[in-house]
């Protein structure tokens, strides 16, 4: 009897020492991990973003004791460190850490549904592109051609303009350009997998086109899509940083990193930590986001280190 | 067989063309229903007047009868006019349009002079104390928001040094309000801060791209034979291997070309430099839909073009793409 050929493809090529036990792709990638301190130090952080955006109102009323629209116009520009506002607080006298942490909200939430979306829509289209190949992976990708020809930025505006997003439709405008690079990726992908001896020899047991994409071409795939979207969520949080910054995006009072730095000019002079802040914020989460990226890139696949 | 090439490569330019306009037309059709601002609900007009301004404009007529107006009015160079004051797009994109290449040659030109000796230097001196600075410098250049580093050099370099009473750079615009812009130093003094903004993130790609490049030519046989010969260090670096480690960055910045007229919109914003960039943002707030899209129409398909001479010109300079 033909035994079914394993999911990964990769360690069945490895011949495996008798007396050891077999380890799977993914258990060999994750000691590689474990032992990238830069990556799983990186991957902390993107965890610590991730829980105080889930935790924020908690975190808020067990530490700042304050909401993000309380307005307390007898102290507006507190220096970091005074007296119960351990950032400082703005113009409207907000309390600039209550802020942060909500904003942590906006980030994280748009950022990992607009990762979300476009890895889903950009694989799908990148397996069936790839998998079948002809006048279908055409037509996908010289539209993919077409959504990537349009400037991003240009057309992040023009959808911003046109729908007046709240932060849903604003991930999904994200996604909606994001998704292009990922089919493409996914494709190139498919395209090295689809020709080697597993696939055919599923193929020849007979089984359908859904289960050889599904169970056979997506797991070997699915590195690329982890390793991307972690880079993908890096350039997600700084495009939506940049749309609320113009005011495109989440506006205010909605708290969001990007949107706590419009106007900021005007604070200059006396309160700096009001531009620096947000700044900070962005840029560790983003930072944290791509060197997990990176690590995980290099415990899938040592030999591009 | 290059005319053969580069004919088959024009013609797949076509669709492609046709799928973009398609894309933006269809995009301004959805606005279409708030074509002039307040039309449909203007109590002082009679539905007959709405009919004649909906005629006058072409918006009664089938829509792909729209499309082809609308396209051939592109072929001509007429990108529409502006829902709010009825200026001529194309104008507006003439009028702003050197500012932008100002800054984003400009910035691409930094970038590529700068990250080929970081990279070179980290690649001679790969794993030592320089190396590392350079790539986490890289690593944190890639995470930096644009917008937010502009802030930061604004506040540093014009506030700060102002408040010190040092010499301070602008910290917005082309020249100095009420000069012609003949003083070269004043467009040089103004440009200084927007241009090492935007040229960051080229710096922290393209000099890893320089420095593992480099890491590959130096490990190969001509290197070690041209040592082998007794050639100076300096010479085997800088005239044989750092030739061929440039060529795919050759292709690398060719990438970037659609970002000379896109890429530099947040700091053309934070820098109040009035490029292409600033005029889309500017109408995009004042929600006037049709310049918006006339812009991303303009940018999109200079973006095929650019796209498309880029391929000519490497199917000119490497025989092995003709046959492909």
């Amino acid at each position: 009897m033909i035994s079914p050929i394993p999911l990964e493809g990769e360690v069945a090529v490895e011949p495996v020492e008798r007396g050891r036990p077999g380890k799977s792709y993914w258990q060999e990638s994750w000691e590689r991990l474990r032992l990238n301190r830069l990556g799983i130090a990186a991957g902390l952080v993107l965890v610590f973003f991730i829980l105080v955006a889930i935790t924020s109102p908690i975190l808020a009323a067990l530490f700042t004791h304050t909401d993000y629209r309380t307005i307390d116009l007898a102290n507006t520009f507190a220096r970091p460190l005074s007296a119960g506002h351990i950032l400082g607080t703005d113009d409207l006298g907000r309390d600039e850490l209550t802020r942060l942490l909500f904003g942590a909200q906006v980030s994280m939430g748009i950022g990992f549904l607009s990762v979300f979306v476009a890895l889903t829509v950009g694989a799908t289209v990148g397996l069936v592109a790839g998998f079948y190949g002809g006048l279908i992976d055409g037509l996908l990708m010289r539209f993919v051609d077409m959504i990537l020809a349009i400037p991003a930025i240009f057309l992040f505006i023009l959808m911003a303009l046109l729908f007046k997003p709240n932060a849903i439709t604003l991930a999904l405008i994200i996604a909606s350009v994001g998704w292009g690079s990922i089919a493409r990726l996914v494709r190139g992908e498919v395209l090295s997998v689809r020709t080697r001896d597993f696939m055919v020899a599923t193929k020849a047991l007979g089984a359908s086109d859904l289960r050889l994409i599904g169970r056979h071409l997506l797991p070997n795939v699915l590195h690329v899509l982890i390793v991307y979207g972690s880079l993908y969520l890096g350039q997600v949080i700084l495009i939506e940083a940049a749309l609320d910054f113009l005011g495109l995006g989440i506006t205010p009072p909605t708290p969001s990193w990007g949107n706590m730095l419009t106007n900021s000019e005007t604070f200059f002079f006396h309160s700096s930590w009001l531009v620096v802040w947000p700044g900070i914020t962005i840029f560790l989460s983003v930072l944290a986001a791509n060197l997990f990226g990176n690590a995980l890139r290099d415990a899938f696949d040592p030999r591009l280190r | 067989m290059l005319a053969k090439y580069l004919v088959r490569r024009v013609l797949a330019t076509i669709p492609v063309v046709i799928g973009v306009t398609l894309i933006t037309f269809l995009v301004m059709h959805v606005t279409a229903g708030s074509y002039i601002p307040g039309v449909d609900l203007n109590p002082a007009l009679k539905p007959e007047d709405i009919e004649a301004i909906k005629r006058y404009l072409g918006l009664d007529r089938p829509l792909y009868i729209q499309y082809l107006t609308w396209l051939g009015g592109i072929v001509h160079g007429d990108f529409g006019r502006s829902m709010i004051d009825g200026s001529l797009v194309s104008r507006h994109i003439f009028d702003r349009l050197p500012a932008t290449l100002e800054l984003t040659t400009t910035a691409i030109l930094l970038g590529v002079l700068i990250s080929i000796p970081l990279g070179v230097t980290g690649a001679l001196r790969r794993g030592s104390k320089i190396d590392y600075a350079l790539t986490a410098m890289s690593v944190g250049g890639f995470a930096i928001p644009a917008f937010w580093l502009g802030l930061m050099l604004i506040l540093l370099f014009s506030v700060q040094f102002q408040a010190w009473g040092l010499p301070f750079l602008p910290s917005g615009g082309v020249m100095t309000p009420g000069t012609q812009g003949g003083d070269l130093l004043d467009r040089l003094v103004h440009l200084l801060l927007p241009a090492t903004v935007l040229s960051f993130v080229y710096l922290s790609i393209w000099s890893r791209f320089t420095r593992s490049s480099m890491l590959e030519v130096l490990s190969q046989d001509y290197v070690r034979t041209a040592r082998a010969k007794g050639m100076s260090e300096r010479r085997v670096v800088y005239l044989h291997a750092l030739r061929n480690a440039v060529i795919p960055l050759v292709t690398l910045v060719g990438l970037e070309l659609p970002a000379l007229v896109s890429g530099g919109l947040v700091v053309e914003v934070v820098f109040s430099w009035p490029g292409i960039g600033k005029l889309l943002y500017e109408r995009a707030i004042q929600t006037d839909y049709t310049t918006v899209l006339g812009i991303t129409t303009f940018a999109a398909l200079l973006v095929v073009l650019g796209n498309l001479l880029a391929d000519i010109l490497y199917a000119v300079l490497d025989p092995r793409i003709r046959y492909a």
